[in-house]
């Protein structure tokens, strides 16, 4: 599947995971989710605009975007960590297809997300670690945020 | 979740080149020591020792001091028992689980470090045996004990580990509450049927803090007198009893689970099972037997070299500060950080509304120690640890030397198998903190 994944990546008008100029860049963490029309009004950096120069494509005052898909309750390409820059402001897009609430440890912060929808959560990176995004209902770990 | 029972942040991984600079220390330390170190056993054990002040050793050892100190920790464990039965269920407005996995479980390390074997003076199981026992009378079995010596104690810790580690929902308080009752009970009955003396060999927790008391500046000597006296005297007076090994190894094994689980091989390999019980149970016990031979096979051939069998348990308290060093390397942070919340929750355990000390909705702060900090104090504590035990190894191939009966003057060869085992488990517990 390898071949077809790159593909949906090129063609697919949404790439969910995006890193910052400044952060580091982690080709493991780009998804090829279907294409939603909530997931894709958040983030609509064009297929044409290599991952390369994606500062362009950032929401203003977001430094990262980090983007989860859940599909038959699971995680799809499984729970990475990511590297994220202390200090910097991450935005978390999770797009489930079950309800649920995505809680980021640590941080304290939740957000509920319906089923089929994309749950949006914007933090600043100030607690440095190996933070965990948990699908809180399910139990499911989402993302591993290493955070330095 | 992670493996712990609370909380979920887990440390960066080591930097690479401490990591580095700390496996080097401890194999190059390790082969100048056998060198550079003393020729003849120099340790003292209970014997050494420069006594306190007369006034603070009568203020420490007065039975008031101990009435009072026993009957606050009593009254401490019934609030948590009670607000894990019956307090808020959800965790994180539930002091329980904070206080028993943060604030007893890895407070208990610092306070022993420091303090000496509190737990075996404050024990609230000791508390309540103590008025048990005037309805029960004497103890039918107390003279079976000395031939368990601490594998009760092993096989306590290693419940409780399963409690801590493995175990579904061990972090839900009414679990928890479970389980401090069902420990509560064995251990009584227990005492019923050994007496007093089971605590110090049956309850994990009062043997942990014994074995790590030792490695305090303050202590008991044999002469019943309260002392300063050099930590390594203090280790190297741990009698050998049966059971020592097991405790050890079960100590190092399941930190070392602990350390497995937070890294990223392991979290991609279970992912999305995270919470399947049976793997986390097999993967626990592996951990220890990992241990338990690496172990069994060092002092097996240390013994073979000397020539003379039963040093087993004499070689085990040199792994205790390794042990402690495992220890503080996991849940250092953790302390400082979740720590917290129980002082936040302390003033509402039984989710009353109350606001006791005025902590209610305070936030973590997680600015108390840096990032870079606690890798320091991470490779600090396993590599320092590698050298207590190290020096400690040592001293005892000396000593059973010097005993005769086996073949003479051979403590070098006779520490080589101990040694490996120690750098074995010290660059084991360094890889692990990579993540």
């Amino acid at each position: 599947m390898p071949l077809l994944r790159r593909t949906a990546i090129a063609s697919l008008p949404l790439v969910l995971v995006l890193t910052s100029a400044c952060g580091d860049s982690d080709p493991s963490t780009v998804e090829t989710p279907e294409p939603t029309g909530t997931a894709a009004a958040t983030v609509a950096p064009s297929a044409s605009a290599p991952a390369a120069s994606p500062s362009s494509t950032l929401p203003a005052g977001v430094d990262q975007l980090v983007g989860v898909t859940v599909a038959d309750g699971q995680v799809v390409g499984g729970a990475r960590r990511v590297q994220v820059k202390k200090g910097s402001v991450v935005r978390l897009l999770v797009r489930s297809d079950i309800a649920d609430e995505v809680h980021l440890h640590t941080y304290d912060k939740s957000v509920d997300v319906a089923a089929g929808g994309t749950a949006t959560l914007t933090f600043t990176a100030t607690i440095g670690g190996v933070i965990e995004v948990e699908l809180e209902e399910a139990g499911l770990t989402l993302v591993r945020l290493q955070i330095q | 979740m992670l493996a712990h029972g609370v909380g979920a942040r887990a440390d960066l991984p080591l930097p690479e080149g401490l990591v580095r600079a700390g496996a080097a220390i401890a194999l190059v330390a390790s082969f100048v020591a056998l060198a550079a170190l003393w020729r003849s056993p120099r340790l003292r054990g209970d014997l050494a020792g420069r006594p306190l002040p007369a006034g603070l050793a009568r203020l420490v050892d007065h039975p008031v001091t101990t009435g009072l100190l026993r009957l606050v920790v009593l009254g401490l464990s019934l609030v948590v028992l009670g607000a894990a039965l019956f307090g808020d269920p959800l965790q994180q407005y539930n002091i329980a689980p904070w206080a028993l996995y943060i604030t007893f479980w890895v407070g208990l390390v610092p306070a022993s470090l420091l303090l000496g074997p509190v737990w075996g003076r404050l024990n609230p199981l000791r508390t309540v045996y103590a008025g048990v026992a005037r309805l029960t009378g004497p103890a039918p079995m107390a003279g079976t004990l000395p031939r368990l010596g601490l594998w009760p104690g092993a096989l306590s810790l290693l419940a409780f580990a399963w409690m801590e580690l493995a175990a579904p929902d061990r972090g839900e308080p009414r679990r928890v509450g479970l389980f401090l009752l069902a420990y509560a009970i064995v251990q009584l009955f227990a005492a019923v049927w050994f007496g007093a003396g089971w605590f110090a060999q049956g309850d994990g927790f009062e043997v942990w803090s014994r074995l790590l008391g030792r490695l305090a500046v303050v202590g008991r000597r044999a002469d019943g007198a309260l002392v300063w006296r050099n930590p390594l005297d203090g280790m190297s007076g741990q009698a050998p009893l049966r059971g020592l090994s097991a405790v050890v190894v079960v100590l190092i094994g399941t930190t070392a689970f602990d350390g497995v689980t937070r890294t990223q091989r392991w979290q991609d390999w279970r992912h999305g099972q995270e919470g399947d019980a049976l793997v986390a149970t097999l993967a626990l016990l592996a951990c220890v037997a990992v241990v338990a031979v690496l172990f069994t096979l060092g002092a097996g051939l240390a013994g073979r070299a000397a020539g003379r069998g039963g040093v087993v348990e004499r070689y085990a308290a040199s792994l205790v500060p390794i042990a402690a060093g495992y220890a503080v390397a996991h849940y250092f942070s953790l302390f400082l950080f979740e720590g917290q919340t129980t002082w936040i929750l302390a003033s509402d355990p039984f989710g009353r509304g109350w606001d006791l000390f005025g902590t209610v909705g305070t936030a973590v702060d997680f600015a108390v120690v840096s990032d870079r900090t606690i890798s320091l104090v991470q490779v600090v504590a396993i590599v320092g640890a590698h050298l207590v035990g190290l020096v400690l190894a040592h001293d005892r191939a000396l000593e059973i030397d010097a005993e005769g009966g086996g073949r003479p003057h051979t403590p070098w060869a006779a520490q080589l198998p101990m040694l490996l085992v120690m750098v074995v488990l010290t660059w084991s517990g360094l890889l692990l903190l990579l993540g």
